[in-house]
């Protein structure tokens, strides 16, 4: 590493492309944790029915998509139908899919572990005062809930602009994938470089 | 009047109200004493349905409810609602809801439950809060009020 000179002055000739990649990664960021919190409101507030036929697939949901690697569910949405079902997926579309899946089910369980949090007190005011239980949900359980809701909501978010990152292994043109393109050798076939193949 | 007809409660297999009966005339004072863990709380839970009763019949003034001790009679959720709207309870740890002004908390039963017009629920609100003395802003938020004023029933019972 010595005689290594630290100048990245070179970047500047590339930094439409760099933008390009860098708006990707942004583009996906935004949308994969708008369309997740729409998921995660969905599956978390229905998570807290009694009702089992309604629970039972929500825990499915919630538990495979996190508890198992990201990067694994982006290579199977990607390369599995093909081979299973028959169909193409575009990488652009399974790479939205299974991310707003992914950050959807961390949202519901942040979404439900924040109204569990609100001590049974409150519920018990309010359904004593004669509220309905959709009542109580609207007046008085969620505005304290929401609030608690906030700072494990904002954790994940950041979390989920690294997270896009994965992405770049089935091509999609974010930030990294553009980058390492861009300055790491590519592999050919004298190389000694493994390359992945389809 | 408040009537209960043979009340049973179990919690699982652990039985707390083993066919309890009581009358209470209107106007009238009852002081339920008793060990921790008698039912005590479960009693008054059951009076305004915060707990399921497992068998039995609770009258409240004009409207009752039975329970069948199967499962069929299970009253929905709009029903023990309204059942619980003519009742008032006050709770031993006051259970405001903190997110509301004091005059919010007062005005929640009518207003919310009763569909009181706002300014008609708000005025009533202030009075019932003038009545229980100067120490309590109208506006403050719970907490910060002293504890007696907690007490200020929301019950929507006065107002009907």
């Amino acid at each position: 590493m010595s005689g290594y000179a630290w100048d990245f002055s070179f970047l500047w000739a590339y930094r439409g492309l760099i933008l390009a990649g860098l708006g990707v990664t942004i583009a996906y960021t935004i949308g994969t944790i708008l369309l997740g919190l729409a998921m995660g409101l969905v599956a978390g507030l229905l998570r807290l029915s009694r009702n089992p036929v309604i629970t039972a697939p929500l825990v499915a949901y919630v538990e495979i998509f996190r508890c198992t690697p990201l990067l694994v569910q982006i290579v199977w949405f990607y390369y599995a139908p093909p081979v299973v079902l028959g169909i193409d997926i575009p990488a652009h579309v399974a790479a939205v899919l299974v991310l707003s899946l992914y950050t959807g089910a961390f949202y519901a369980e942040i979404i439900r572990g924040g109204v569990n949090s609100i001590e049974r007190g409150q519920w018990d005011a309010a359904r004593a005062i004669g509220m309905r239980r959709g009542q109580v949900m609207r007046h008085v359980i969620l505005p304290q809930a929401v609030k608690r809701m906030i700072p494990p909501f904002m954790n994940q978010s950041i979390i989920q602009l690294k997270n896009t990152s994965l992405v770049s292994t089935i091509a999609v043109a974010d930030l990294l994938y553009t980058m390492a393109r861009l300055l790491l050798p590519q592999p050919t076939a004298r190389s000694k470089f493994i390359r992945w193949s389809r | 009047m408040i009537e209960i007809v043979d009340l049973w409660k179990a919690f699982g297999s652990v039985e707390v109200l083993k066919g309890v009966s009581l009358q209470v005339a209107r106007g009238s004072v009852v002081a339920v004493i008793g060990p921790s863990g008698s039912g005590k709380s479960t009693l008054l839970r059951c009076i305004n349905l915060l707990e399921d009763p497992d068998r039995g019949r609770i009258r409240v003034g004009d409207r009752e409810l039975r329970f069948d001790g199967q499962g069929r009679t299970k009253p929905t959720d709009r029903e023990l609602a309204a059942f619980r709207a003519a009742t008032g309870m006050v709770f031993q740890h006051f259970n405001l809801f903190p997110h509301m002004t004091a005059l919010q908390n007062v005005m929640a039963g009518p207003s919310i439950v009763k569909r009181v017009p706002r300014r008609e629920a708000e005025q009533i609100a202030r009075a019932l809060l003038a009545k229980v003395g100067p120490p309590t802003r109208p506006m403050s938020i719970p907490r910060t009020c002293l504890a007696g004023s907690g007490s200020v029933s929301r019950s929507p019972a006065p107002w009907r």
